[in-house]
């Protein structure tokens, strides 16, 4: 393998590891989540309030108390739906979160190997940096694809110029 | 109130389980990783329940369980296990380390809470 290629590689390798990094700002969504919680606290306050609230003059009191109760379940059920949307987006959150940190790891490897085959890592190495079963599996799934050893025309596959990968 | 000490490296994980919790009637303890959680249970914290990340970082849900299991005051407390890793493998490890259950990211609320109230029921 030429030196200059190897060099290329490295390079390519360090800006997307700076690329990486530099996204984190884009993945604090704690701002947003903080708005959802709050909104969820406000919509129980509101759901415990009622009694007192929601009580138009010109209704009777049987109905009164239908209405009430209506209200509470409808606030009840928005509280529930904002919880829901809310956990589930914090672990979606927190699952890419580790992904893009098992992926710069994995370019701070490719990186300090810097084409010393001893150092460099094997498709094998990944598997210690996933988090889940899923990318097990996409792990699985990528070495199967006829296309890997072959991606590019003409090229030589997964240990090709300038890959770190072996 | 009953106490949950809840462990995850995430910001929005804890955040989002302590409202959960607090909401259905529980008190509510953090910690960012292993480490943080064998130090509340030191400083004299008894939950009654343990929610758990594993992958976390100075001390993983794995260590923490090990390290957990060895304090008085933890040693037969219920530790839930949540997380991205569905494996068995890992599942393995977390039973043999102490762990009492497993529940797999993403869990929505209902069944977040079916299993600690299960587990403990809020006062």
């Amino acid at each position: 393998m030429p030196d200059h290629a190897g060099g290329a590689a490295r390079r390519a390798e360090a800006v997307l590891l700076c690329h990486l990094e530099n996204s984190t700002a884009s993945f604090d969504g704690v701002a947003a989540f903080d708005i959802l919680w709050r909104t969820s606290s406000l919509i129980s306050k509101l759901a415990a309030g009622l009694p007192e609230a929601a009580t138009p003059p010109a209704v009777a009191p049987g109905q009164e108390e239908a209405q009430r109760l209506s209200q509470m379940t409808q606030l009840e059920a928005l509280r529930h739906d904002v919880d829901q949307i809310c956990m589930l987006h914090a672990q979606r959150h927190d699952y890419f979160l580790q992904i893009k940190s098992g992926l710069e790891k994995m370019l701070r490897l490719l990186i300090m190997a810097d084409g010393d085959d001893a150092a460099s890592m094997t498709v094998d190495d990944l598997l210690g940096l996933y988090v889940s079963e899923d990318q097990r599996q996409a792990h699985a799934r990528a070495l199967d694809r006829p296309s890997l050893s072959s991606p590019w025309p003409g090229g030589q596959g997964e240990a090709g110029a300038g890959s770190a990968l072996r | 109130m009953p106490t949950i000490l809840v462990l995850d490296d995430s910001a929005t994980m804890v955040m989002s389980l302590a409202h959960i919790l607090k909401g259905a009637g529980y008190e509510v303890e953090t910690g960012m990783n292993g480490r943080e959680g064998i130090d509340k249970l030191n400083s004299g914290i008894k939950p009654n329940v343990i929610l758990t990340d594993l992958n976390m970082p100075e001390l993983d849900g794995i260590g923490f369980i090990k390290e957990a299991r060895k304090i008085a005051a933890a040693k037969f407390t219920p530790i839930i296990v949540l997380t991205t890793e569905s494996g068995g493998r890992k599942r393995d490890e977390a039973r043999a380390a102490g762990a009492s259950g497993w529940l797999t990211k993403p869990a929505e609320p209902n069944q977040l809470l079916a299993v600690v109230k299960q587990l403990c029921p809020p006062r």
